[in-house]
């Protein structure tokens, strides 16, 4: 492949997994170069890459990973800021007025003398662009940078990016999934399948050309294309208005949601709080979730949705309230088995194979060695894992994992699953595969607890929708109105459809709606 | 840095020098002035920064105590015979000499919680860090990672409790179960290591000519504090050769004359030993609630009084 980049360009990289985005990146950055066969020539500032001196090479290139946490090296902020520059071996008042004026210009002052183990998720990642940013780089390459992040953390990422680009004349090679914002503001859109550009268009043109793959596009522009429309597509939720504005619709129509009887879990006025010093995290919350139904709970970092999972799986116990299963105190007696697949689920994985993981709680279920057998190759054949058994789970990518830790759970026989923020961080076709696998669930007459950010996913996978705010739940609805309700907290959908076609928040709403005229 | 005593925020040189020296007299010392001077500036310090607490009292009081009496069964040295038991002599010099003893180590456990209080990980790097940056930047690691495993393991527990694989029902099965949890853990770390060491690389941790910066400054107080050090350490250094504090229990108790250089020698080391308590005090003499004193339960309880 050939391609160039203008200084000052931004340019998104998009692509399936393993269509080989990040490797592109790592070979800009000679440092972390991945290890093989190299042909071709990098040239950087005009030079061809090997006449780049080693200094320059690490301060003139900056490179940001996907994975917040292990990117970190020291054990305080300000440290971590003057690692970069450390090396460069500058002077100490040189160093201490970088890491000031960086700790300025990404509002870190706060943390500055904090440890880095007590930021936030997107704290965290916000400092591993501000220490890269320290070695004041003229090229920054971006991998995936907020694939762990939530919506809001991501979002203040990359308008932190945006300004970079802007405001000091960066240069921005950055590939990602959350397209949605980086799209319109992307100087360039690269599009790489199978190792090779297939595309290499301004956004304008990028969007309706057909070789950019579907999942690249930001929901406007997917709209546009599921609509059939011709010409210029739209990649703003405006241009979107604008381009539905003139057409006919009818009014979105969500069916009633079927009456189910007893709720499998409930939970009555529970009070919750980590330490006696602290803070309430719940705080006289009712919620229930049907039997044989999807719910999922909404809300914003720290509201409190993971907690509320951990108690209905009875890893915490409240001070106050009650948790019902199946209609009987939980406290005593567990009446239904519960699950719960962790945010990470490489967390739940114990041994060097999937089949010896997933054969674990075979055993644990009480199945003999044989029935064992047979039950984790039936498992991995329903989710489509067979090929992936005797891997290590380490090896497998994110969607994988998730799979391998679900058949896992789902071997334990439970009723009722929770699962904590399914979607983070997953490509178009990988959430889409979620989806799949949460109805799958739904019509096994498994009840499914979902805690989200993801008010896309939740629209189209839910039976019913929990907005937990300040310790308890404000609104809970079916999602069709759950998210007409809502103003700002909704879909990008919804934000497009307000006030144009009444009651619609998914794309399908919308493309029936059009359709139906 | 909320609770971070007025001491603590000298420079990291000030003040590991001044811990060097305190603790040199406190653990060298056979001088029960010395020894005493030490002990009541260590149990001021105390007082003043995590606040002390009857019970906390009396438990050092019966530690002391013990230490006093446990010295005459086993030396039997001294001249002054106050009882026989099981026909060994119990003697007075070696009552006394346990006496001393039990000042120097509760003296030296204050301090040394003192040194734990104030010598932060930041400045344990910087001390290392100036002559070997690439030490400074394996402690760092080092002290970042254990909270990281701490988290991880926590996560993982979690994980396996909830999917109800986490047996806990004995003693055994609890042991099992965290080792089972430990050895994934290992290989989540290694895995982890990857992009911890792409990230280093990436910001130049092979280029040659490593830097340490700090955000510490030497200010007026540090040369103040290390000028009292040095003539303290001088002092003490003069009457220890020219032996003007000289104290010795055995055979009998004698001691040299009280002299100039004497006096300087306990009157320095007071000053120097003063020094934590003192900087307690004044610094936040001005502010009526700083953070530091609104976080102890003291100040808490009062606030809710009032």
């Amino acid at each position: 492949m050939s391609f160039s980049v203008c200084e000052g360009e931004l340019v998104l990289l998009c692509g399936r997994s393993g269509s080989g985005k990040s490797t592109l990146l790592k070979l800009i950055k000679r440092e972390i170069a991945p290890f093989g066969e190299r042909g071709g020539e990098i040239r950087l500032f005009g030079r061809s890459e090997e006449d780049l001196s080693e200094r320059d090479s690490v301060s003139k290139i900056g490179f940001v990973a996907q994975s917040v946490e292990a990117q970190l090296v020291t054990e305080t902020v300000w440290r971590e800021l003057a690692f970069g520059a450390e090396s460069l071996g500058l002077p100490s008042g040189e160093i201490r007025r970088r890491i000031a004026e960086t700790a300025m210009y990404f509002g870190l002052e706060r943390l500055f003398r904090r440890k880095t183990a007590t930021l936030s998720g997107g704290e965290k990642q916000l400092l591993n662009l501000a220490s890269v940013m320290v070695c004041e780089p003229s090229v920054l390459l971006l991998d995936e940078p907020t694939a762990q992040l939530d919506p809001i953390a991501a979002k203040k990422l990359i308008s932190c990016v945006l300004r970079l680009n802007r405001e000091l004349g960066i240069t921005v090679l950055v590939c990602e999934h959350r397209v949605d914002e980086l799209f319109s503001y992307a100087d360039r859109i690269l599009c790489l399948d199978k190792g090779r550009i297939v595309t290499d268009l301004p956004p304008k043109t990028a969007a309706s050309d057909a070789s950019v793959f579907f999942g690249a596009l930001p929901t406007a522009a997917q709209i546009f294309r599921r609509l059939g429309g011709s010409g210029e597509a739209p990649i703003t939720t405006a241009q979107c208005r604008s381009f539905l504005a003139d057409k006919k619709v009818t009014p979105a129509f969500h069916p009633d949601p079927e009456c189910t009887s007893t709720p499998a879990a409930a939970i009555k006025n529970v009070f919750f709080r980590y330490g006696k010093s602290d803070r309430d995290i719940l705080s006289d919350l009712s919620f229930s979730a049907d039997t044989g139904s999807v719910t999922s709970i909404l809300g914003g970092n720290g509201a409190g949705k993971s907690t509320l999972l951990k108690i209905i799986a009875g890893v915490e116990k409240p001070y106050s309230g009650k948790l019902l299963l199946g209609g009987k105190n939980a406290v005593k007696k567990h009446a239904l088995k519960t699950v719960l697949l962790p945010q990470s689920p490489r967390e739940l994985f114990m041994t060097s194979s999937v089949y010896e993981d997933l054969l674990e709680s075979a055993c644990a279920a009480g199945y003999g060695k044989e029935a064992g057998e047979a039950a984790v190759n039936k498992t991995a054949g329903e989710l489509g894992i067979t090929a992936l058994l005797h891997r290590h789970p380490y090896d497998l990518s994110g969607g994988e994992q998730q799979k391998a830790a679900l058949a896992k759970l789902l071997l334990l026989n439970p009723d009722i699953l929770l699962l904590d923020e399914p979607t983070k961080g997953m490509d178009y076709d990988s959430k889409r595969e979620t989806i799949r696998l949460i109805a799958a669930l739904k019509a096994k007459g498994k009840t499914v607890i979902i805690a989200t950010h993801d008010t896309q996913t939740a629209a189209l996978c839910s039976d019913r929708c929990a907005l937990l705010f300040d310790g308890s739940v404000v609104c809970s609805d079916a999602p069709g109105e759950f998210f007409t309700g809502l103003a700002h907290y909704t879909t990008p959908e919804a934000h497009i459809a307000r006030g144009i076609i009444p009651g619609a928040v998914t794309s399908d709403d919308i493309v029936n709606a059009v359709r139906q005229q | 840095m909320s609770n971070e005593s007025a001491f603590s925020r000298l420079h990291p040189l000030t003040l590991s020098l001044w811990f060097f020296f305190v603790l040199t007299v406190t653990v060298m010392t056979v001088n029960p002035i010395l020894a005493a001077l030490s002990l009541l500036f260590s149990a001021l310090y105390k007082a003043l920064t995590t606040g002390i607490s009857i019970k906390g009292i009396s438990v050092s009081l019966a530690f002391m105590l013990l230490i006093a009496l446990l010295n005459p069964l086993f030396s039997h040295h001294g001249v002054t015979v106050l009882f026989f038991l099981n026909d060994l002599p119990v003697t007075l010099e070696s009552l006394l000499f346990g006496g001393m003893m039990s000042l120097v180590v509760m003296s030296s456990v204050l301090w040394c919680g003192a040194l734990a209080l104030c010598m932060t990980s930041d400045k344990v790097i910087w001390l290392f860090g100036k002559p070997f940056p690439k030490l400074a930047v394996l402690i760092s690691l080092t002290l970042r990672l254990l909270p990281a495993i701490k988290t991880s393991y926590g996560r993982m527990k979690d994980a396996r409790t909830a999917a109800g694989l986490y047996d806990d029902s004995s003693p055994f099965a609890r042991i099992s179960s965290s080792l089972r949890i430990f050895s994934a853990l290992v290989t989540m770390i290694l895995e982890d290591s990857i992009d911890t060491a792409d990230s280093m690389k990436a910001r130049g941790l092979m280029l040659r000519g490593r830097t340490s910066c700090s955000i510490f400054r030497f200010r007026p107080a540090d040369f103040a504090v290390l000028a009292l050090v040095l003539l303290s350490a001088a002092a003490a250094a003069y009457s220890s050769v020219s032996k003007a504090v000289l104290f010795t229990f055995y055979p009998a108790v004698s001691y040299g004359s009280m002299g100039a250089v004497t006096a300087l020698t306990y009157g320095s080391f007071a000053l120097t030993a003063v020094v934590p308590s003192f900087m307690e005090v004044t610094l936040w003499k001005q502010l009526h609630s700083t953070t530091y004193r609104s976080n102890t339960p003291q100040a808490r309880n009062s606030r809710s009084t009032v």
